[in-house]
């Protein structure tokens, strides 16, 4: 019984540290607003180059990735906010021009998939966990077992 | 000794899920292969029925150009440089459609150099090759991420309303030009 709750404590304590890193990890590092500068950074980091694969509009220097960042510290200046500049491009170049997928439609899938994934591999190591302990619990000795074993084992040590 | 109450249903639950996992794959398949698959010429943007961003600026010749002048009109956006084979290639094709369309009330192009750092060399370009219709120099780079374009040369068609009813990416023909128009009109 004291075992079973040290399990569970363990649990709860893995559970807790999970949660905790999670939520640490996804909050947003809002402790001062941030300068014009690092606002066109972000949103740069945010948007794909239209012209290259794999870089960002922040990381790429081709002609159209210095236009586009000239075009974003000009609406910056002009008080617009990150999500209007982000539709912006998105309503140029469309939902491409983001370097992470949105929410939407078809690209969902591509937070949802994994979501799922984890629920489905999480599922089978409880159902695993679960049966292992039946069989555990099956295979332990009866005392009818212990009985039966020590009878055959004081026979044989008789002799016949 | 295989105890068939045990070893029975197994076979049963594989045949599920291999059954399960073959419908999310048609699925998939379908799905995927509904899509519209992208086109070499004619190439959606999502500009697409959507007003034309307008612009200004400043042309070869030392006037002004705004877009908004030509409303009510079709005009052909495009935008270029002397520096892309692909645009010099496409160069004759807009001369030709100017040349079929000469009339006062008929469609304009309007040119937009990007990424052009030699005014001289598009200046001479246009002597030598002809070509009537304004040369947009200034903001080019502002105007080409307003339309979203990706790559040299492309061309935007925006009707009478102002709106934008065809885009290609890559070089364009009089006769595409002039579908681009029969098709929105």
């Amino acid at each position: 019984m004291k075992r079973r709750a040290m399990k569970s404590l363990v649990w709860v304590f893995m559970t807790t540290v999970l949660v905790g890193a999670l939520l640490i990890g996804s909050w947003p590092e809002r402790s001062r607003p941030s300068t014009a500068a690092e606002r066109i950074e972000r949103i740069s980091t945010q948007l794909r180059c239209p012209t290259c694969q794999g870089l960002s509009v922040a990381d790429s220097d081709s002609p159209l990735s210095r236009s586009s960042r000239e075009e974003i510290a000009r609406q910056v200046s002009e008080g617009r906010s990150d999500v209007e500049i982000r539709s912006f491009f998105v309503e140029r170049y469309g939902p491409d021009a983001l370097s992470t997928p949105s929410g939407n439609g078809f690209r969902a899938l591509a937070y949802g998939l994994p979501l799922a994934g984890a629920l489905v591999l999480l599922l089978v190591l409880a159902l695993a966990t679960r049966r292992r302990r039946y069989s555990r619990a099956a295979a332990a000795p009866t005392a009818a077992d212990r009985t039966l074993v020590l009878r055959a084992l004081t026979n044989r040590a008789n002799g016949p | 000794m295989i105890d068939p109450s045990v070893s029975g249903p197994r076979p049963n639950r594989a045949r599920w899920i291999a059954f399960g996992v073959a419908i999310l794959v048609v699925a998939l398949v379908l799905v995927l292969g509904s899509r519209p698959a992208a086109k070499s010429t004619g190439v959606a943007t999502p500009l697409g029925g959507k007003e034309a961003p307008t612009f200004m600026g400043t042309t070869l010749d030392g006037g002004a150009f705004d877009l908004a002048t030509l409303r009510g009109r079709y005009v052909v956006v495009n935008f270029f440089a002397t520096w892309c084979t692909p645009c010099r290639e496409e160069h004759p094709e807009l001369r030709k459609f100017a040349e079929r369309h000469g009339r006062a009330d008929g469609p304009r192009i309007v040119a937009v150099a990007y990424d052009e750092n030699d005014i001289g060399a598009t200046r001479a370009f246009f002597a030598r090759e002809g070509g009537g219709w304004p040369v947009v120099i200034s903001n080019g780079d502002r105007i080409a991420v307003d339309y979203g374009v990706r790559g040299l040369p492309e061309t935007f068609m925006v009707n009478p309303n102002g709106k934008v009813v065809a885009h290609t990416r890559g070089q364009v023909t009089a006769d595409q030009l002039d579908k681009f128009m029969s098709t929105a009109s």
